[in-house]
């Protein structure tokens, strides 16, 4: 005996094969959200929460308990041996393959992992085409909908197994075959800069540059008119390289990432009467005045005052703002600073035979990885500004901290450093 | 043979025997038990399972009921030597395999002494997968939810920060979107979690929605979140390339070269300057000279930073003093070791052919000849050179640049913008003018002059322009390379005139105090920038360079 779910569309229910209807909305409701979060526990406060509007009835509780008898019997559970009562709530036990939805995850999942693009292409299609419909498609109104925990979490994870199917399918030459999906897509999605991307390759690819250069007009129109926003780096690139006649016809295998260094010592956490000053930091590293300069903060003091661990503070609040990584080094007196380079160089993914031998060209070619990263370097216990000089990045998307025992105003004079002397707290 | 007890605690409390549950009915039953699996082999005290069990408000005998209900407990589940009882509490004994908490943790240790990424990652993923639910969901105790399971909480939160952290950082942001979603879901304050949830977006190209999910986060604080987040929206609404993905770097094809220094801070008074340089750089060769200390490098590298979107090919930078320019550019222009041809001859020519219809911006700091300059000129309309030099480098078809010093208007912004706030006082004018204009000079000035007594001593002594322990901020260091290069008839000639306190004269005045022959000196002393001729026959020196040459002359 087996109970089949599909809630890519509107619900279907198949026991042994034969279709079940169940018709009364809050049953209908009260399944989905059991179905959505199948075999994890559904408190009941967040059933009463789903299944009425702002303020539930007196006896709520017990009203959900009605419908969960009364929603068994529909659907055949008589041992309750699939919907089963805990004691904080109600969970439905089922094997993920029998629902549609978790059948999806699972089909993406696996294409995540598979190396071959055609296999890729394959599942993420298989994943792709159980979508009958917009989730839940006819489970209860608009604000039942709403209330519902996870639906856009779910349908933005469809859009996106749809942009990276399309990804495999251009990837194996499937450009002409995808042009109609594509075009119904971006009108479905007008801002979802990928698949503009997408259909402009696949035009492009199709012998059609100047409808390709027009769609990227469109979606550049669309974001400014709707969100005024200019479009995102990438798009912008592929239209360059469209307009110049510069993108390959015939598909290319992807560019690995690199990967990101991170390489801040462990965050202390708060640390008491200094919020401002964290603050006050932060917003110099990340969000300098208009300027080319690096920024550049030198925390000096002895140290039993917490330079170090103030510091180290104040890089895990700045980290959200270098995503391209973050460098750490303890330098002391008499550490080389060019095996320090090599180190970093290391990190940012040149191997051990790239390595250049003299320290000046490590520097060029540790300014040139920066160039195009936003990357947060932090140098512990520097012991004077020669160690600091080139280890400094070139381009005013990176940012320095340093820590210092001694006076580094050396580092204010010419590099417009900005130094704070760190006392111990009160 | 019995078979082993298997325990869950990451989810609903089980405990089963051979794929068989054994059920635990009573409620006090399950929450002791479920005190003793939180802390496996480990002593739990007496006085922590009678808060649990009790919730704080525990009958009189409590201890003995705790112990009565540890040898039902030791019934039910049949087995010796599980409970063991201890003076100071009770020891569960489990295997780490059997129970999903100690696999948990040991897959999350693992995870962490891994050096490699995805394999870091499918540890944490495996560890996660042992949770089947809100830990200990059915077992009724707010004590121990409070305590205990808020530290499990905190566990699984940690494990899925580090996947998403790890996931992001090895580039499958699209990857670990989903997760993410719902993790901002659960957490909508978190702002670490919404920078990844954000920066994850835009490198999937989904800039609109990272833009509206902040926009969002806004609403909820009622106010702006923190500063790190406030520059990570702007980098997106700017559309940043830098905050997309690194891409692996590829031996096949070398990184575009962007080996400018970062710029020195404002660039004061030279704005004129500034604007000669950069205008119509491409297919020429421009040349700032003047006297050291003058800002020749930080205006080069300034306009360098200022015209780069126009040499998208590539910056090249060499400070000549240090280094051979040439075999490093051919380096950096994707030259192995193995290309490099054997006879130097030929490195300007392999040189101009990889630049040759290429648009690279070339910087060549510190110049001393002419000779260095010539081998690395690219000779192609699309790059550009920018020359720096202490000398005039005569010779050299350059559009020149000659730096003098500041008037004192900008001298006072200079120092302004370094002490970083405006100061008017005696003190300060003095200190300006001291420095006579020269960028440097008032640079290590302004940073030295939160010291009272440092004006008094700037006056007396030139080795007061200089920090401590800093060679690149030392103005007499700076001076003296151009002052031991002179020919000892110009040192002389020099000398002299600093010792007659000259600062604006003819070439005569000084023929009457030397016996050498002064022409050839003075020419000497212009081409090094250390005099200025500032018509036909009338020089001027500067009173830093005077009183270098009183205080360290020879």
């Amino acid at each position: 005996m087996q109970t089949i779910f599909r809630v890519l569309g509107p619900m279907e229910i198949a026991r042994d094969g034969e279709p079940v209807a169940l018709r009364p909305a809050k049953q209908r409701a009260l399944l989905a959200v059991l179905l959505l979060r199948a075999n994890v526990v559904v408190p009941v406060a967040t059933l009463v929460d789903c299944l009425w509007e702002d303020v539930p009835p007196a006896g709520a509780k017990g009203a959900v308990q009605a419908y969960v008898m009364r929603m068994r019997q529909s659907i055949g559970d008589h041992g309750a041996s699939l919907v089963k009562t805990r004691p904080d709530g109600y969970v439905l036990e089922t094997a993920a393959e029998n629902v549609d939805l978790h059948r999806f995850h699972i089909l993406v999942t696996r294409a995540h992992t598979s190396r071959e693009a055609t296999e890729r292409a394959a599942t993420l299609r298989e994943a792709v085409g159980l979508w009958r419909g917009p989730l839940l498609d006819d489970v209860g109104g608009a604000a039942l909908r709403e209330r519902i925990p996870d639906i856009p979490i779910h349908s933005e994870a469809r859009l996106q197994a749809m942009e990276q199917c399309f990804d495999a399918e251009l990837q194996l030459g499937g450009h002409e075959e995808l042009l109609d999906e594509l075009h119904s897509m971006t009108a479905e999605h007008p801002l979802r800069e990928r698949f503009w991307g997408q259909l402009m390759i696949a035009l492009y690819r199709a012998h059609r540059q100047q409808a390709a250069l027009a769609a990227y007009d469109e979606v550049s129109r669309r974001l400014a008119d709707e969100l005024g926003i200019d479009t995102g780096a990438e798009i912008r690139a592929l239209r360059d390289r469209i307009r110049d006649g510069d993108f390959p016809l015939a598909p290319q295998p992807p560019r690995a990432s690199a990967v990101v260094p991170s390489q801040l010592p462990a965050d202390p956490g708060e640390l008491p009467g200094r919020a401002e000053l964290v603050e006050e930091i932060t917003e110099l590293l990340v969000n300098p005045e208009e300027r080319p300069t690096v920024p550049l903060v030198v925390l000096t003091g002895s140290p039993d005052g917490g330079r170090a661990q103030l510091a180290a503070r104040i890089a895990h609040q700045a980290r959200p703002a270098f995503p391209g990584g973050q460098l750490h080094a303890t330098l002391r007196q008499g550490i080389d600073t060019a095996s320090v380079l090599v180190g970093f160089l290391h990190a940012l993914g040149v191997r051990e035979e790239q390595v250049p031998p003299e320290p000046e060209e490590r520097t060029a070619l540790y300014r040139s990885l920066l160039a195009t990263r936003r990357v947060l370097v932090m140098l512990d216990s520097v012991a004077d500004p020669d160690q600091v000089r080139p280890l400094l990045p070139g381009d005013s998307g990176c940012a320095m901290l340093v820590t210092s025992e001694n006076d580094l105003r050396g580092l204010t004079a010419l590099h417009s450093a900005r130094q704070f002397r760190v006392a111990p707290p009160r | 043979m019995i078979e082993e007890l298997e325990f869950r605690v990451l989810g609903r409390l089980t405990v089963t025997r051979g794929g068989e549950e054994v059920a635990i009915r009573a409620t006090k039953h399950r929450v002791l038990l479920a005190c003793l699996l939180v802390s496996p082999n480990t002593v739990v005290p007496v006085r922590r399972l009678i808060d649990r069990i009790w919730d704080g408000a525990p009958p009189e005998d409590a201890r003995a009921v705790v112990h009565t209900y540890v040898s039902r407990l030791r019934a039910t589940l049949g087995r010796t030597g599980l409970i063991e009882t201890v003076p100071e509490g009770y020891r569960i004994h489990v295997e780490a395999q059997r129970l999903d908490l100690t696999r948990f943790r040991a897959l999350v240790r693992d995870s962490a002494a891994e050096n490699d990424l995805a394999t870091s990652i499918s540890l944490l993923r495996k560890a996660l997968g042992e949770w089947t639910g809100l830990p200990l969901s059915d077992v009724e105790s707010e004590e121990l939810h409070r305590v205990e399971v808020a530290r499990l909480d905190a566990e699984w939160s940690a494990a899925n920060e580090k996947v998403v952290d790890f996931m992001i950082r090895s580039g499958r942001h699209g990857e670990v979107l989903p997760l993410l979603r719902y993790l901002v879901d659960e957490s909508p304050l978190d702002e670490r979690l919404r920078g990844q949830l954000m920066i994850s977006l835009y490198r999937d190209s989904n800039q609109a929605e990272a833009v509206s999910s902040y926009h969002d986060l806004r609403e909820r604080l009622g106010g702006e979140p923190g500063p790190a987040l406030r520059g990570l929206y702007r980098g997106i609404l700017r559309a940043e390339p830098s905050l997309l993905a690194p891409a692996a770097p590829d031996p096949e094809t070398w990184w575009p070269a962007c080996q400018l220094p970062s710029a020195s801070g404002d660039l004061v008074g030279r704005a004129s300057e500034l604007a000669t340089l950069t205008t119509d750089l491409a297919g020429s060769t421009a040349l700032v000279t003047g006297p050291p200390g003058i800002g020749k490098t930080a205006l080069a590298i300034h306009a360098a930073h200022g015209v780069k979107a126009a040499f998208p090919d590539g910056q090249l930078y060499a400070d000549l003093t240090r280094e051979r320019a040439l075999p490093r550019f051919l380096r950096a222009l994707g030259m192995l070791p193995g290309e490099m041809p054997a006879e130097k001859a030929w490195h300007s020519a392999r040189y101009r052919g990889l630049l040759a219809g290429r648009r690279v911006l070339i910087v060549l700091d510190n110049a001393t000849s002419i000779d260095q300059v010539l081998p690395v000129l690219p000779m192609s309309p699309g790059c550009a050179v920018i020359v720096t030099s202490r000398y005039e480098l005569r010779g050299l078809t350059a559009c020149r640049v000659r730096l003098g010093q500041l008037s004192t208007a900008s001298s006072q912004e200079l120092v302004d913008s370094v002490l970083r706030r405006r100061e008017r006082s005696t003190a300060m004018s003095e200190l300006i003018e001291l420095c006579d204009g020269f960028p440097l000079a008032l640079r290590i000035a302004a940073s030295n002059a939160d010291d009272e007594s440092y004006v008094d001593r700037l006056r007396a002594d030139l080795s007061a322009l200089s920090v401590p322990g800093d060679e690149a901020a030392d103005l007499p260091a700076v001076f003296s390379p151009s002052y031991e290069a002179l020919s000892p008839d110009a040192r002389h000639v020099l000398n002299t005139l600093a010792n007659a306190h000259f600062s604006d004269f003819r070439a005569e005045q000084v023929a009457a105090l030397v016996r050498t022959p002064v022409a050839p000196a003075l020419d000497q002393l212009c081409d090094a920038n250390l005099l200025q001729r500032t018509a036909a026959d009338r020089f001027r020196l500067t009173s830093l360079v005077r009183r270098y040459a009183l205080a360290f002359g020879r």
